[in-house]
């Protein structure tokens, strides 16, 4: 980004495999729709377990809009179709909750998380006022939990119960995983030294 | 601990040979140890001890020294 992002303007990230651009409601549930019927990458999101029409599956969707609500999609940079997305709500207050969905399974296990996620918290924690990421992945979300420590991300908790396990129903724990804006400056530093 | 036994679990989930595990392997450090890694070492935990491992140990599990130290605390008992 050359110029400092404002609030409503389309955001466009780069990584060394991958690009990340805006997408607004209709899009995510255009590019998404095909993921509807794979439970692995619904049960992760809290969505119910149904049979998706795409009207329910485009009004299950937040309303994006480059301003409190971001989602970017995830593609590789030589090719046109939505591997992923990385959703983003940014509060007021300076914080930020993370949610993520890979639903190209061909690319599970490779790292996008990481990469994509390194540049999104570049992103907050130089273009906007954020001062906090967090997320609350489900204790039973072992690659989401494993993304969160990969980064350096603080296990600030754990809310007990909060959730339903997306095949059983049962109640499950949720872990707050938290980065603030100095600790990613200096680990970005210390990377940068070695 | 059970360095050994936990070289072995990483081992497997990681698909690499025992003798490539780093002594110091942790989450952030060992290009092996991704995601999908990472889920199964925990199932392969579950299923030596019998149980699901709880909230605090799920996120407990950081480094090789870590899986050593459940599963020792585990042979104590």
């Amino acid at each position: 980004m050359t110029n400092k992002w404002k609030p409503g303007r389309r955001i466009h990230l780069e990584t060394e495999r991958f690009r990340l651009d805006s997408m607004r409601r209709m899009e995510v549930a255009w590019h998404t729709y095909a993921w509807s019927a794979d439970r692995e990458v619904t049960g992760p999101l809290g969505f119910p377990n149904k049979k998706w029409t795409w009207l329910s599956w485009y009004k299950r969707h937040r309303k994006y809009n480059d301003r409190q609500k971001l989602c970017l999609a995830i593609r590789t940079k030589n090719a046109t179709n939505v591997i992923g997305y990385e959703a983003i709500e940014l509060s007021a207050a300076g914080t930020a909750i993370l949610t993520v969905a890979i639903g190209d399974r061909s690319w599970w296990g490779k790292g996008v998380v990481t990469e994509t996620r390194k540049a999104i918290l570049d992103f907050l924690f130089s273009e906007t006022n954020c001062r906090r990421v967090w997320g609350i992945p489900s204790v039973r979300n072992i690659p989401s939990i494993f993304n969160y420590q990969a980064l350096g991300f603080t296990s600030e908790g754990i809310l007990r119960q909060h959730g339903l396990h997306p095949e059983t129903g049962k109640p499950v724990d949720h872990i707050i995983f938290a980065m603030l804006r100095d600790e990613w400056l200096l680990s970005s530093r210390k990377a940068a030294e070695q | 601990m059970s360095i050994p036994t936990a070289r072995t679990l990483l081992s497997e989930a990681t698909g690499r040979s025992d003798d490539s595990i780093p002594e110091d392997a942790t989450v952030g450090n060992f290009p092996g140890w991704d995601s999908l890694a990472h889920m199964r070492l925990i199932l392969a935990l579950e299923e030596r001890l019998g149980r699901l491992l709880t909230s605090e140990e799920v996120t407990g599990i950081r480094s090789i020294d870590d899986v050593a130290t459940l599963l020792g605390s585990v042979d104590e008992h």
